[in-house]
C-alpha cells in the first residue's frame, strides 16, 4: 500500500476549503484514506507547525487548533514519526547542501529513510526533487 | 460468528506477524484485510473528517495559502 508524509501545508489546505489551491487534492487524498486506499502519515513537528497556522495566522482559538491537530492524528492512525538520530544527521547533510530549513531537510530525510513519498505543497521542497504536489497523488 | 477458512501454513505464518507487529489479534488483522479489500470506509477517518469540515469557512478570502504561511513559518524561527 502506498505511504504518503504529508507536510503541514497539506492537512491545512485540507482543513481550510475555501481559498486554497491544494484543497481539493488534499482532500482527494484524505478521502483514499479514508477509503483505505493508501497510508498517511505525519512528523512529530507537523502538530505544532499546524498549531503556529492556525493561531497565530489564522487567529482562531486554540480550541480550534487541538481540534484539527486531533482529526488529524486519527486520520493518520500512528503516532507521529520521531526522527531517528540517523535521520537527524542526515537532515543536516541536507539543510547544508541544499540550503533548506531545519524542518524541511527533516521531512526530506525521514521520507528518504523510510521510503516514504513526501507530500508538500511547498514548491521549495518540490523542485528540489524532495516532495511531490499534492495533485500529483489524489 | 466462528468461520473456518483454510489458509496456506506460510501465509498465516505472515499473517500472525503482521498482526503481532500492530499488536492486533489475528482475527481484527483479517477482518481489517476483508474491510479494506471491499473499500469500506474507515468509520474513524469518516469521523475525524466530520470534526473538521466547514470550520474555517469564514475565514477572510486574502488569508495566503498554507504552503505560503508554512514557508513563512519555516523560514522565520
Amino acid at each position: 500500500m502506498n505511504a504518503l508524509l504529508l507536510d503541514s501545508s497539506v492537512w491545512l489546505a485540507w482543513s481550510r476549503r475555501h481559498g486554497e489551491p491544494n484543497h481539493p487534492a488534499a482532500a482527494a487524498i484524505i478521502k483514499r484514506r479514508e477509503r483505505r486506499e493508501l497510508e498517511v502519515c505525519l512528523l512529530d513537528l507537523t502538530p505544532y507547525e499546524l498549531g503556529n497556522v492556525i493561531v497565530r495566522a489564522w487567529r482562531r482559538p486554540a480550541v480550534q487548533a487541538d481540534r484539527v491537530v486531533t482529526a488529524v492524528l486519527r486520520i493518520a492512525g500512528v503516532e507521529p514519526l520521531v526522527p531517528s538520530p540517523h535521520e537527524r544527521r542526515a537532515a543536516w547533510g541536507l539543510a547544508e547542501e541544499h540550503g533548506l530549513s531545519g524542518y524541511d531537510a527533516t521531512y526530506a530525510a525521514v521520507a528518504q529513510s523510510r521510503r516514504l513519498t513526501l507530500v508538500s505543497g511547498d514548491l521549495r521542497l518540490q523542485d528540489a526533487g524532495f516532495a511531490v504536489a499534492p495533485a500529483a497523488v489524489a | 460468528m466462528k468461520v473456518m477458512v483454510s489458509i496456506p501454513d506460510d501465509l498465516l505464518a505472515r499473517i500472525d506477524a503482521a498482526a503481532a507487529e500492530r499488536g492486533e489479534s489475528r482475527s481484527a488483522f483479517l477482518q481489517e484485510a476483508a474491510r479494506m479489500r471491499m473499500g469500506e470506509p474507515d468509520p474513524e477517518v469518516t469521523e475525524a473528517i466530520a470534526w473538521v469540515e466547514g470550520l474555517f469557512d469564514d475565514l477572510p478570502a486574502d488569508i495566503p495559502p498554507a504552503h505560503v504561511l508554512i514557508r513563512q513559518d519555516r523560514d522565520s524561527r
